[in-house]
């Protein structure tokens, strides 16, 4: 931690002589839970907590220790059906408090993704619609401009740090008319700093991954843009030299915003006639499903199986079932989605078992976001 | 130490015999004591053919710091360190305020870290008037602000 941080975190009686840096130590390792708790402990750890210093040290310590499996679901219709569930620790699901009355925006809403427990997301009130960046946890968030002809087009909005310089990066991937033989393509970025679009790319050779839309429907498909290590990642469609198509996965590196295809697993052809794929980030690590595998990317282009899901449909005695994989428990077990009946199942690796995991609260819900706890806000002049 | 005859290149281990508060003294490798920061920068500054002093850390939680620097420099594999780690810092309450003071005195950045996390775990169900008695802090809050908190934060307290 840097010297910012230094004042009197504790006003000291005689026994006592824990140095402050050694309780600024131990606060780190703390949930964010006890943290917000804290706040009531005494000034000083109040506004040591909201500094963003202290935000970031604590969500990247806890990153490297814990297993935190939390889930949002929600319903497109309906926010207050908006819950989080600690899916880990059998926490009760818990209702999602917004930071407007429901009343004043009953029309619809949407999540995009979620990074360092920043949601990125939208409403439309019935007249506009807005664009901003929440977290709940704190209860901040920050409005941003909404791009042209924002959700009147097939587009994928994302969004990652940039450690070069210490900002949010939100991207849009868009597709005009995704249907014409040659649909253009347009990404945009915005520095959250700034707060300004620009157009980083446009025209390139992708086309919207049709199939994953269709497919699922288009309200349940998994995030479109995932975020991993200071890039973002999605599937698109681009055709060959012989005219054919094949789905490519891209890799749009947010410091230096350059794009570029990502091989894959040796296996996987990207036939756009196959299952289609998608992306997911487990445990920190990008996962791609593919058919009935789920693949982990070691480092970049290094593909190793994870597992195959047929033995899991099968002992679900199911014909054939969409799993989504959704996170890692503590013990190393696998939580899964089934989009179909939408419960989850935990699957145990180890031991090759599958049981379903009883949560509580119904299931209305259309689509399920990982999401983590921390402190860090979205609208802070770092 | 005046006329050291034998100032030579042995490959014979090196001991660096370390002094506690209370006068003990503890012979420890050189290469587990240089785990501690301040120890090395003592061993540097021409401690290292005497005995090292360490003013500030008892015989009693000494010998669980030369335990642990040992041990650390022992070649564990990692998962054989990861339970006795636990193990280490599995102790009481008054243990573990000493060994957190030691460590930090003695600027052993892994032990630090390790006990920190301990203390955290420890803690981290408490309500806020157990934080304040254990740390002794002052609450400098207003009933009225402190309020604020609880409803801003009524999450955090259910």
């Amino acid at each position: 931690m840097g010297k910012e941080h230094k004042q009197q975190l504790t006003s000291r009686q005689q026994n006592t002589l824990i140095p402050d840096d050694v309780i600024e130590d131990i606060l780190l390792n703390l949930p964010v839970k006890s943290l917000l708790r804290f706040k009531s402990v005494c000034k000083s750890w109040c506004s040591l907590f909201s500094k963003p210093g202290f935000a970031r040290a604590n969500f990247n310590k806890r990153r490297c220790n814990n297993h935190d499996s939390p889930i949002l679901r929600h319903c497109y219709t309906q926010p207050e059906v908006a819950e989080t569930i600690d899916l880990d620790h059998k926490a009760e699901p818990k209702k999602l408090d917004w930071p407007f009355r429901l009343s004043e925006f009953a029309f619809s809403y949407r999540f995009y993704s979620c990074t360092d427990g920043i949601f990125s997301m939208c409403w439309f009130d019935g007249n506009t619609i807005s664009m901003f960046l929440w977290n709940p946890r704190i209860n901040k968030y920050k409005t941003l401009p909404t791009p042209e002809n924002f959700e009147k087009q097939v587009e994928y909005i994302g969004f990652g740090y940039d450690s070069s310089i210490d900002d949010y990066k939100v991207v849009r991937v868009a597709w005009p008319n995704p249907i014409s033989p040659a649909p253009e393509f347009r990404m945009q970025v915005l520095n959250v700093k700034s707060n300004v679009w620009r157009t980083v790319h446009r025209g390139a050779p992708y086309a919207v991954d049709i199939i994953t839309i269709d497919s699922f429907s288009l309200d349940f498909a998994p995030i479109k843009l995932v975020h991993v290590d200071g890039a973002l990642y999605f599937v698109a469609k681009k055709t060959t030299t012989d005219s054919t198509q094949i789905s490519v996965i891209l890799r749009f590196d947010l410091a230096e915003e350059s794009l570029r295809e990502v091989s894959m697993p040796p296996s996987v052809t990207g036939d756009v006639c196959d299952l289609p794929l998608f992306l997911e980030v487990l445990g920190g690590s990008l996962h791609l499903c593919a058919g009935m595998n789920l693949w982990v990317m070691k480092e970049e282009s290094c593909w190793v199986k994870v597992l195959e899901f047929n033995g899991i449909v099968e002992k679900l005695r199911r014909p054939l079932c969409l799993m989504r994989p959704l996170c890692f428990t503590e013990a190393g077990a696998l939580i899964l989605l089934d989009f179909i009946t939408r419960d989850f199942h935990v699957y145990d690796t180890h031991h090759n078992t599958v049981r379903k995991l009883e949560v509580g609260g119904d299931k209305s819900f259309d689509e399920v976001i990982l999401y983590s706890d921390t402190l860090i806000s979205p609208s802070d002049d770092h | 130490m005046a006329s050291s005859e034998s100032t030579t290149t042995s490959t014979t281990t090196k001991v660096l015999r370390l002094k506690s508060s209370d006068n003990e003294i503890f012979g420890v490798e050189e290469k587990a004591a240089l785990q501690s920061e301040t120890i090395k920068s003592l061993a540097e500054d021409g401690y290292s053919e005497d005995v090292i002093p360490l003013f500030n850390v008892e015989k009693k939680t000494l010998a669980k710091i030369v335990e642990w620097l040992n041990k650390h420099a022992s070649g564990s594999s990692k998962e054989e360190l990861k339970r006795w780690d636990a193990d280490f810092v599995d102790v009481d309450k008054d243990v573990l305020y000493d060994l957190l003071l030691a460590s930090n005195y003695l600027n052993i950045e892994v032990l630090l870290h390790q006990l920190a996390q301990k203390v955290a775990d420890m803690i981290k169900g408490k309500k806020p008037e157990e934080i304040r008695q254990l740390f002794g802090i002052k609450n400098d809050f207003t009933p009225e602000e402190e309020a604020e908190i609880r409803r801003e934060n009524a999450w955090a307290f259910e």
